[in-house]
């Protein structure tokens, strides 16, 4: 009858890998493996890093579910995160572009 | 080897420190000479008693196995909610007001009741206006964001208080940016905690008075507590439109505060240092 909703503090790539997203660790091999690239954030410390990958990864996860793109990713750098998503074929205009 | 069965050597070594020794054996004569090669024998007789001492630890340690370590004592989980539906509040909220209540915790003596969201009020009245406790006291009106539940991510949180009998309850409600009814009809207090949580998470409260943005300017887009927006400051059409342009000066004084690596988006009037975001030149010097 408790509700545990499990909140723990966690790591841009565990926040990625929670999203079912592809992890890659430059924008190069992003864009290599076919992926078209959204947003950057370059935040200070390491919350704000897992914050904005949340963030990021939240958007994503929306627009697959609405069947706008076909898989999504993340670029952690040291210092940044980028989203990124492969376009689904069929889809006509790309989010973001 | 050993020097079983022979007479005490007042010269030798084993017999005490050197100052009790008499100072004839410390002299180079034909007893010290004598002194050396007893002392060489003795150091090859401990060596021998090492090597006989190590086989033999290397015999036992292969005939029995190594004592198993003890187990390493588990660090305690701590204290976890337990089901307070049987709590005497609770019972009497199910008694006026039947299936209202959804769930009942209780966490190191709190106690936390969620509440169907349509009875939210009627559940406030029946708390303020009751007669053994009156929580007539709204201390904290909050909302909390869980992404991943897709129907009601949002929890609001009512923590109140009983003055009178000074005993506290936490109700909670689930829901969805639709929102739920306003409790500003039991408490007036709770005017400006709903505006805060409009601000800030999104959720609207029905038959609020006046709900608008409490902290944040009317027209900026986005709720900032919400888990979809960073933390760290974003570039948006509010500030395009409402941040005012740079004089020379300041330009100058941002161009410093960069080279010293002590630019901040905190400091206002910094649309130069927006711009170079934008370019994609760093302002800050990266954490080593």
């Amino acid at each position: 009858m408790t509700t545990d909703h499990g909140q723990l503090t966690m790591s841009p790539k565990e926040i990625a890998t929670h999203y079912g997203a592809k992890i890659f660790d430059t924008p190069e091999a992003a864009t290599g493996a076919g992926f078209v690239l959204t947003e950057r954030h370059a935040p200070r410390n390491v919350w704000n890093k897992a914050s904005a990958a949340q963030s990021l990864m939240l958007g994503l996860r929306d627009k697959k579910e609405k069947g706008e793109i076909k898989e999504i990713g993340l670029v952690n750098e040291p210092y940044a995160v980028t989203g990124c998503y492969l376009p689904n074929d069929t889809a006509a205009p790309a989010p973001g572009s | 080897m050993s020097q079983e069965g022979k007479p005490p050597d007042p010269g030798s070594p084993t017999d005490g420190p050197a100052e009790e020794r008499p100072p004839a054996a410390r002299a180079d004569t034909p007893s010290a000479l004598s002194a050396d090669a007893e002392k060489d024998a003795q150091v090859e007789a401990a060596k021998a008693r090492v090597a006989a001492a190590r086989e033999a630890a290397q015999k036992t340690g292969a005939a029995a196995p190594a004592a198993p370590k003890p187990p390493v004592k588990k660090k305690d989980e701590g204290p976890k909610p337990v089901d307070a539906s049987n709590h005497p509040l609770v019972r009497k909220l199910n008694e006026k007001l039947g299936d209202a209540v959804v769930e009942a915790t209780e966490f190191l003596g709190q106690l936390s009741i969620l509440i169907e969201r349509a009875r939210i009020v009627e559940v406030c009245m029946a708390l303020r206006d009751d007669s053994e406790t009156p929580f007539n006291y709204l201390s904290d009106l909050t909302c909390v964001h869980y992404p991943d539940d897709r129907s009601t991510p949002f929890e609001v949180v009512y923590n109140l208080y009983s003055i009178s009998k000074n005993e506290r309850v936490r109700l909670r409600v689930a829901t969805n940016a639709e929102g739920i009814d306003s409790v500003t009809s039991v408490w007036p207090a709770a005017d400006w905690p709903e505006r805060e949580v409009y601000d800030l998470f999104g959720v609207v409260f029905h038959n609020h008075p006046d709900l608008r943005r409490i902290l944040l300017p009317p027209d900026w887009e986005g709720h900032p507590l919400r888990k979809d927006y960073p933390l760290e400051f974003v570039e948006n059409r509010w500030t395009e439109n409402h941040l005012p342009e740079f004089s020379g000066v300041q330009h100058e004084q941002v161009e410093q505060r960069r080279n010293y690596g002590l630019e901040i988006l905190s400091v206002p009037q910094e649309r130069e240092v927006r711009k170079l975001f934008r370019s994609g030149k760093e302002v800050m010097p990266k954490d080593k």
